[in-house]
């Protein structure tokens, strides 16, 4: 089991797949193309920061954050993330710790400097649909999807690129995402959202090479209801050992 | 003109030439225009009862778009106590079904609505119901949150007692909302094991729906039984039945064939159009027979009688045919689609009744032999002689009889005064309609059934600004009719009563915005848009309120927006919205359309009534016409009736009935054209036309009162009404058009020379 999220997968893409996977390629199955995509190694550790536009009605809300972020519900680790906002200035300094155990359950810490107290929220499974921030992800997006929770099918293989189905075993807030993987690197260029059979949502990634890595450099998520939300992520950080101390409510507030 | 008569008369010597062709003609016309019926589609949304181009319903429109709001039902679920563990999973399983239904947009119930609390230091953020099969432990959570939580306790979600829980179902706009309406209760029915109600635009449109299919067939079976009854008793002959009843049979199937070929949608009000053509197209025919009978009873053979009947009466009904076609055609002026197309109908429907009368019916007649006469049609029985002493009497006295129609004039002008505006959807159902049980059963559980929304531009995170908001809100609720309201004031009251522990809203801009960041963690795009756009310059207020009387809509936003200058002042701009706003714009719409339909319409009788006869003889014609307008909307306000969408149509109606005064007109001036002096020639017009006029009358009449079966309010309040016309019109055509014709019509000039 491989869990690929926004925030690990920055750190998940590998090139060891070379030009010679792909002169083969076309002839994998929907769920040998999905085991390539999801075993992309991923570090261990990710530190960004991240440029979030929401946008509806020509109207924008912007937000400008670093997340830092470890370990991996897959590998049987809690996952860890801490999320400090930068900008607009009213926002600056509130902050998010989130801790993902291995049942699913959140535990969050809320630092609201105008209200100068830490907050601790608890949240359960049932929120990984829920929106990331009022935005067009979920926390499921940002959490990553389970390669185990899905049954894959390969639809088609043209221009270099795969296009697998990919049907949740449970119910969960989709029936149906359609993945385009290139051949080339096995990372996934656009996911599309399916809902009581339409389009509900479509994702867009573009990458920027890190050290030995691939990383999301611009995520787009449109809404089939007119509202979209773009990600730029940059200035990454990864395996760096930072340890314990940055997931903590010290950290947070400072 | 005599090159045009000529004309004429060689149409006429046409037909009876090629009476064959003529039918054949109609044959293949008709299966044309049956094609055309069957392409008629229904639309029975309630958007069609809204003005094209008013502000409020574009604004409506916006609110609807920006702050992602859609149409909803509403639905009250009953049980002995809804907080049961059972109950509870069955909520949570009605949530998830009508989730699963393709064009459901948003739910809200006990199952979904997010939940704060706070345990052992921690705040537990959940779905109220997350899980089947609650411990008693976690639903005395649920109830102690929703009795105490700042937006739970106004009881939107349930009834404090526990008696009743809601659901708010919102629909995308591009669905049938009577065909998912049908899936959503099916969702609440197979699921629920208690009772419920219902109310909400999508159930109105199917009911809507379901009372087309019931009136249509049913009011014009009732129609066509009247008028087959009027013209038995009128003709007493086998022929004189069936072959008017042909006629507007056709009428009607070319009338609606060319209306769904044109593409138009038949709507809840265009249901009176098919009755209108029925009862108004039977009289052309009605007229054209009466004068067949004459000539056969006179011992003319057949041949001569059609050509009688064509050269004298023809033009009356062509003339006749034409001024009620074009004042339907007024309506194409309306600014509401369901008058356009209901205008538009009626003028195709009447028309091709006076086609068919004047090609079919004498091509018919030549064709078939010569029927008997039982009645005598002039001169003869109690009624002729009545109808004799009749005239003379309004020979000795016009002035007499022309002071007390005025007199009865200036009581209609009163009565048009008390006239009470009405063009709420409600006031559309009968008491015992379930649309009107629902919507009291969800008002009493709720506090309304539709929603008043109030667009709020400003800065919504000033403090200042959050506070005013909460104060009107909370001011507000004071008012009769008000129900729970919200807005990201009461948002940010119940979120920053949950993180801090203090009543209240946050008391620094920074705090606003870190508390919505907080609620923005677990919210959608579309959860935050509901209240406020993304840069929080504009946002809703939305207020559940009943739907009311436009009367009462009216003075309610009267006072919410008296409330909103006294407490927001200028500290933003407040724009109201809603369905019932809607709803009461809709009378200044009415009374614009209606003036400007009767004018239009009394012009272009006017105008055709002069270019075939004289302006004299149209002026004294009109004399009928505007006192029976006068007249039925006087009986309106006496009577209590409200102005309404089908009222408002009443007028032109009145104005196409009341054409056939025109018969009378025709054969008075024949009659002092053969020089007979005015006070005879008025009773030689009454003793001949007035048979026709009575049965037009009692035929129209009739026809129009199967409207007063229907299930829809304003169709049956029009169908007594017509009813009242009618009557009107036959007095007025009797009595005070003899007078005026003997007063004012001594010496009429006329431009072509036609007989009764």
């Amino acid at each position: 089991m491989s869990n690929l999220s926004v925030l690990t997968r920055i750190a998940s893409i590998s090139l060891f797949i070379g030009a010679g996977a792909a002169a083969q390629a076309q002839n994998l199955t929907g769920q040998e193309v999905m085991d390539r995509y999801f075993h992309n190694p991923k570090p261990k550790t990710a530190v960004m920061n991240i440029s979030m536009v929401i946008s509806k009605n020509g109207k924008s809300l912007s937000r400008t954050m670093t997340a830092w972020s470890m370990g991996d519900n897959a590998k049987g680790e809690i996952e860890r993330k801490v999320i400090k906002f930068l900008a607009p200035g009213d926002i600056k300094g509130s902050g998010f710790l989130t801790e993902k155990k291995l049942d699913g359950s959140t535990e969050s810490q809320l630092w609201l400097p105008a209200m100068g107290k830490v907050r601790r929220l608890s949240s359960g499974p049932s929120d990984q649909d829920q929106a990331f921030f009022g935005s067009d992800f979920t926390n499921r997006d940002i959490g990553g999807f389970i390669k185990a929770d899905f049954i894959y099918e390969l639809k088609s293989f043209s221009d270099n690129l795969y296009t697998v189905e990919a049907r949740p075993k449970q119910a969960m807030g989709y029936e149906l995402l359609v993945y385009t993987i290139d051949a080339k690197d096995f990372l996934n260029t656009k996911i599309e959202y399916f809902k009581n059979g339409q389009l509900a949502r479509s994702q867009t990634i573009t990458y920027v090479s890190v050290g030995a890595y691939n990383l999301p450099s611009n995520i787009l998520m449109t809404a089939a209801s007119g509202s979209s939300t773009e990600m730029k992520l940059s200035d990454y950080k990864v395996d760096q050992a930072f340890g314990d101390q940055i997931f903590t409510e010290r950290f947070l507030k400072q | 003109m005599v090159k045009w008569r000529y004309r004429v008369k060689r149409f006429w010597e046409g037909l009876l030439k090629h009476s064959w062709g003529v039918v054949a003609i109609f044959v293949i016309v008709t299966g044309f225009m049956v094609v055309g019926v069957s392409r008629i589609q229904l639309d029975t949304s309630v958007d069609t009862l809204n003005p094209d181009n008013d502000a409020i319903v574009k604004l409506n429109k916006k609110i609807q778009k920006d702050f992602n709001s859609g149409r909803s039902e509403f639905f009250v679920l009953h049980a002995d106590n809804v907080f049961t563990s059972s109950h509870l999973n069955e909520i949570r399983a009605i949530g998830e079904k009508l989730k699963a239904i393709k064009g459901v947009m948003r739910v809200t119930s006990l199952s979904n609505a997010s939940m704060m609390v706070e345990k052992g230091g921690v705040l537990n953020i959940s779905d109220m119901v997350p899980h089947d099969n609650m411990s008693a432990a976690e639903i005395a959570d649920v109830r102690h949150y929703l009795d105490t939580n700042y937006m739970m306790k106004s009881g939107l979600l349930a009834a404090r007692d526990g008696t009743s829980t809601n659901i708010v179902v919102e629909l995308v706009d591009s669905v049938d909302l009577p065909t998912i309406a049908g899936h959503i209760e099916k969702a609440v029915a197979d699921t629920w094991t208690g009772t419920y109600d219902l109310t909400g635009v999508p159930t109105i449109e199917a009911y809507l729906l379901d009372t087309v299919h019931r009136d249509l067939p049913l009011l014009c079976g009732i129609a066509f039984l009247i008028i087959l009854i009027m013209f038995t008793v009128n003709f007493r002959s086998f022929l004189g039945v069936w072959m008017p009843l042909l006629q507007v049979t056709l009428g009607l199937i070319w009338g609606a064939g060319v209306s769904g070929w044109m593409g138009m949608k038949f709507q809840p009000m265009t249901i009176i159009a098919p009755i209108a053509i029925l009862s108004v197209g039977s009289s052309f025919t009605l007229h054209l027979l009466g004068r067949y009978f004459l000539e056969l009873s006179r011992g003319t053979d057949k041949q001569t009688a059609i050509r009688n009947v064509l050269n004298h009466t023809g033009l009356g009904v062509f003339v006749s045919g034409l001024a009620i076609s074009t004042a339907m055609l007024t309506f194409l002026l309306s600014d509401l689609s369901m008058t356009r197309g209901f205008g538009l109908l009626c003028a195709l429907g009447v028309g091709a009744c006076m086609i068919a009368s004047l090609s079919l019916l004498p091509a018919l007649l030549n064709l078939v032999p010569t029927p008997k006469v039982r009645v005598k049609m002039e001169n003869a029985g109690v009624l002729s002689a009545g109808l004799k002493a009749l005239g003379r009497w309004i020979g000795r006295h016009p002035k007499g009889i022309l002071v007390t129609g005025a007199f009865i004039l200036v009581v209609g002008v009163f009565g048009t005064t008390r006239i009470v505006p009405n063009t709420a959807l409600a006031a559309f159902f009968r008491t015992y309609s379930p649309v009107l049980k629902g919507m009291d059963a969800v008002n009493k559980a709720i506090g309304g059934s539709t929603t008043l929304t109030v667009l709020v531009d400003t800065d919504l995170q000033d403090p200042d600004v959050l506070k005013r908001l909460l104060a009107f809100q909370e001011d507000i609720r004071s008012i009769p009719h008000v129900g729970p309201t919200t807005s990201l004031a009461s948002l940010l009251r119940s979120l920053h009563e949950t993180l801090t522990g203090e009543p209240g809203l946050p008391d620094s801009r920074d705090l606003v915005a870190q508390e919505l960041l907080v609620y923005q963690s677990s919210g959608s795009v579309d959860d935050i848009t509901r209240l406020a756009n993304l840069d929080y310059s504009q946002g809703i207020v939305t207020i559940i309120a009943p739907r009311l009387s436009t009367h009462d809509t009216a003075v309610l936003i009267a006072r919410l927006k008296e409330r909103a200058a006294q407490i927001i002042g200028d500290k933003a701009k407040l724009q109201f919205a809603g369905d019932i706003l809607t709803e009461t714009i809709m009378q200044g719409v009415l009374i614009h359309d209606f003036i400007i339909s009767i004018t239009l319409a009394l012009f272009l009788v006017i105008c055709i009534d002069s270019l075939i006869r004289s302006i004299r003889a149209a002026l004294v014609t009109i004399i009928v016409l505007v006192s029976t307008v006068v007249a039925q909307y006087g009986f309106l306000g006496l009577s209590g009736l409200p102005f309404n969408l089908a009222t408002a149509l009443a007028g032109a109606l009145a104005i196409g009935v009341g054409d056939y005064a025109i018969h009378l007109t025709v054969r008075y001036m024949e009659d002092r054209r053969r020089g007979l002096p005015p006070e005879e020639a008025i009773v030689m017009a009454l003793s001949t036309s007035g048979r026709s006029i009575l049965f037009t009358a009692l035929t129209i009449g009739g026809g129009f009162s199967a409207l007063t079966l229907s299930q829809f309010i304003p169709v049956a309040t029009l169908g007594s009404m017509m009813v009242a016309t009618v009557v009107i019109v036959g007095i007025a055509s009797l009595t005070l058009l003899p007078a005026a014709c003997v007063l004012f019509l001594r010496n009429p000039i006329t431009h072509v020379e036609v007989t009764e």
